[in-house]
């Protein structure tokens, strides 16, 4: 801060000068909105479109599977254990434990206990798993990135997230704590429709996104997807997301 | 006119995430990152930015820390200006009232 003594008299004359003109109507505030802008602010314009319906679904850990299979329910309206495990198994995208926002968790089941003791399968926190169950590193996950002919096809690399149910001490659990018996105990889920138009330059705040609604989980999952593979890959929009972070320097 | 409804408790607050200052002399260049627009503020509206960069502050109690800013005192100031300059940046989206506080 200034001291007021570094001023001089006519300095300060004229500030004063300056607020009476003020207070008689001239502006505080000019503003300009020159079309160069234009180019600029586009970055912020894009809207994604959705090709295709998606799904995603949500554990108590905050992991998350994308895929369009739809998970059929019981008679009380449930999902069906057989088709979540289905769903999770032909995932097109699996991120994983504390991707998903808590307020996008559903509650953990009570009727199990995790226990990743008994555990001799792959590592569900894995999400570079391959087709055949291997592990690999992000390097090899990026040379999968696109094929031949030039197009992404992570989608079909990252299907199966190697979750390994089968090995859990108590068969009613998977590593998760969630009951295979009671259907959907323990998640949650979200569906995009096809067609849906996000324009995520409408929850842009400060050096983020405003993470609320269905949208705000996209947008939470659209974030994490950038920051490792950024505009590469099939992620829904990927590349609207991408122009977005960048404008706003993340 | 103002963006929203507001009283005098309303509390005004901007975002430096969002404002790209850059100060030449008595005048403030202030580009929106969000919105795209240029603003030229003036010694009186950049001091108002600056004050409520720091946090939310209604008219009353932003008034003395914007005097001090400017290195004015009370008697300099015509009355209501600092509220008009306050309405005016919240027109241009340069300062919002604060969330759970309008």
């Amino acid at each position: 801060m200034e001291n007021k003594n570094d001023k001089s008299d006519l300095f300060l004359e004229r500030r004063r000068q300056l607020l009476k003109m003020g207070a008689a109507g001239m502006p505080m505030v000019l503003t300009l909105r020159a079309s160069a802008q234009e180019a600029i602010i586009s970055q912020l314009r894009c809207v994604i479109t959705l090709a295709d319906s998606f799904k995603i679904l949500v554990d108590d850990s905050g992991a998350a599977w994308v895929g369009s299979r739809n998970i059929r329910t019981k008679r009380d309206g449930s999902y069906k254990a057989s088709s979540l495990k289905k769903f999770k198994d032909r995932a097109n995208f699996v991120y994983p434990e504390g991707s998903a926002p808590a307020s996008y968790r559903p509650d953990a089941c009570e009727e199990c206990e995790v226990d990743d003791s008994h555990s001799h399968g792959h590592d569900d926190d894995n999400w570079y798993t391959d087709a055949n169950g291997d592990k690999q590193s992000s390097s090899d996950l990026l040379a999968h990135l696109s094929d031949n002919n030039g197009n992404y096809a992570m989608t079909d690399y990252l299907a199966g997230s190697g979750d390994d149910d089968s090995h859990n001490h108590n068969p009613a659990c998977d590593d998760h704590g969630h009951t295979q018996g009671n259907g959907d105990c323990g998640y949650a889920l979200y569906e995009y429709r096809r067609g849906m138009a996000i324009n995520p330059g409408e929850y842009v705040s400060g050096n983020g996104f405003t993470i609320s609604g269905d949208v705000g989980l996209y947008l939470a999952l659209s974030t994490i997807y950038a920051d490792e593979y950024g505009g590469n890959g099939s992620w829904p929009g990927i590349s609207c997301i991408v122009s977005v972070l960048n404008y706003l320097g993340q | 006119m103002p963006a929203g409804p507001y009283s005098d408790d309303t509390q005004w607050c901007a975002d430096p995430d969002k404002i790209i200052l850059e100060t030449l002399e008595d005048v403030t260049v202030a580009f929106h990152k969000v919105s795209g627009d240029t603003h030229i503020l003036n010694f009186m509206s950049a001091a108002v930015v600056a004050v409520l960069s720091e946090g939310p502050e209604t008219f009353a109690s932003a008034t003395p820390k914007i005097l001090n800013y400017i290195q004015l005192d009370e008697a300099d100031c015509p009355d209501g200006i600092i509220k008009e300059t306050i309405l005016q940046l919240d027109e241009v989206d340069l300062i919002a009232p604060s969330r759970g506080n309008q």
